[in-house]
């Protein structure tokens, strides 16, 4: 059994939760699992509804600089400080390099114009790199980045074919 | 100019309210009027001396609404900086029970309508959810974990950071 309360009253105490929160009231029951699914409760939360951050590529300028707000002082003493504008967690070898997608503050990095890509999350410094593969399937293409925290921890890297219009 | 009499509901008069379990209280009108029920019976005029019957509210969660409701009518217009701050503190004091009083607090301030104290109890209830577990979460609240061994598997695969405690990053608080 849940709370017993209605589920009006149970979805207003969702409501109240920050996005993490809620996340893991999706995995107590079925009865909270439904609500949160049924009222998307996450999708309005983890769809931003302001800019945090810009994340600027130089065309006269070897990388990016990301500006983000400064956060309030106890959500940045959740995750150990601000985050880095330089993005000096990217791992890019002295070489140039851009960002070329992003999605749920997670970034899609070219590093050395196509020697390598990079995914990162500049709040938590993780990043990963990966291989590239639009030129060894024989046609032009170019990768998005698709993240869900939502859905999933994971993300995605998709390679969409560039066909032309007519 | 005739409106001056009844303006406001503002009379002395005590209503009386009875708890599931045939206890009796009683309250100054104006703080019965908080509770959209009461109002309703009061304008209804089904408030008479034997006390309006509360069926699903017991004793004890009756009597601390009829706190709630008694301190805030006497504080509900025309608050001064340090009233509103005192009022403030009596809600935070107020709401700190166990959570069988928490459950029946928001069952009750909802059937009653008494829009301030479910605020409060909601408020309440999100906080204690706030930066748990899920396992520990449901030790707090009595939760039956009702999921097939699969979908266990499979919800405890899809998201391992909800099942430790570590800190959220800070844009998802």
């Amino acid at each position: 059994m849940a709370l017993p309360v209605r589920d009006d009253v149970l979805t207003d105490i969702l409501r109240r939760l920050p996005p993490w929160s809620l996340a893991v009231a999706w995995c107590i029951c079925n009865t909270w699992r439904f609500l949160v699914d049924d009222r998307a409760l996450l999708r309005p939360r983890i769809l931003p509804h302001s800019v945090h951050g810009v994340v600027i590529n130089y065309i006269d300028h070897r990388r990016p600089h990301l500006f983000s707000r400064p956060r309030s002082s106890s959500s940045s003493v959740a995750t150990g400080g601000e985050i880095d504008g330089n993005l000096s967690s990217v791992p890019s070898y002295r070489m140039n390099w851009h960002v070329m997608d992003h999605c749920d503050g997670t970034l899609l990095c070219d590093i050395g114009w196509g020697d390598r890509l990079c995914v990162c999350n500049p709040a938590t410094r993780w990043w990963a790199t990966l291989a590239w593969c639009s030129e060894a399937m024989g046609f032009v293409a170019r990768e998005y980045l698709a993240f869900d925290p939502a859905t999933s921890s994971h993300y995605e890297v998709f390679l969409i074919p560039a066909l032309s219009e007519i | 100019m005739a409106a001056a009499t009844d303006d406001a509901g503002d009379s002395n008069e005590m209503i009386r309210v009875v708890s599931s379990d045939g206890e009796h209280f009683e309250m100054p009108e104006a703080a019965a009027n908080l509770s959209l029920v009461l109002r309703h019976m009061i304008e209804d005029d089904c408030a008479d001396a034997a006390g309006i019957p509360l069926a699903v509210v017991a004793a004890k969660p009756l009597a601390k609404i009829v706190d709630y409701c008694t301190k805030h009518a006497a504080k509900s217009s025309g608050l001064t900086i340090e009233e509103a701050e005192e009022l403030k503190r009596f809600d935070a004091e107020f709401i700190e029970v166990d959570t069988d009083m928490l459950y029946d607090l928001l069952v009750a301030a909802d059937f009653m309508g008494v829009e301030g104290l479910s605020k409060l109890a909601v408020q309440r209830t999100a906080d204690l959810i706030k930066g748990k577990t899920p396992e520990q979460n449901r030790e707090t609240f009595g939760i039956v974990n009702d999921f097939t061994p699969e979908e266990e598997e499979e919800i405890c695969k899809e998201n391992e950071w909800a099942f430790q405690i570590t800190k959220p990053p800070s844009r998802l608080c």
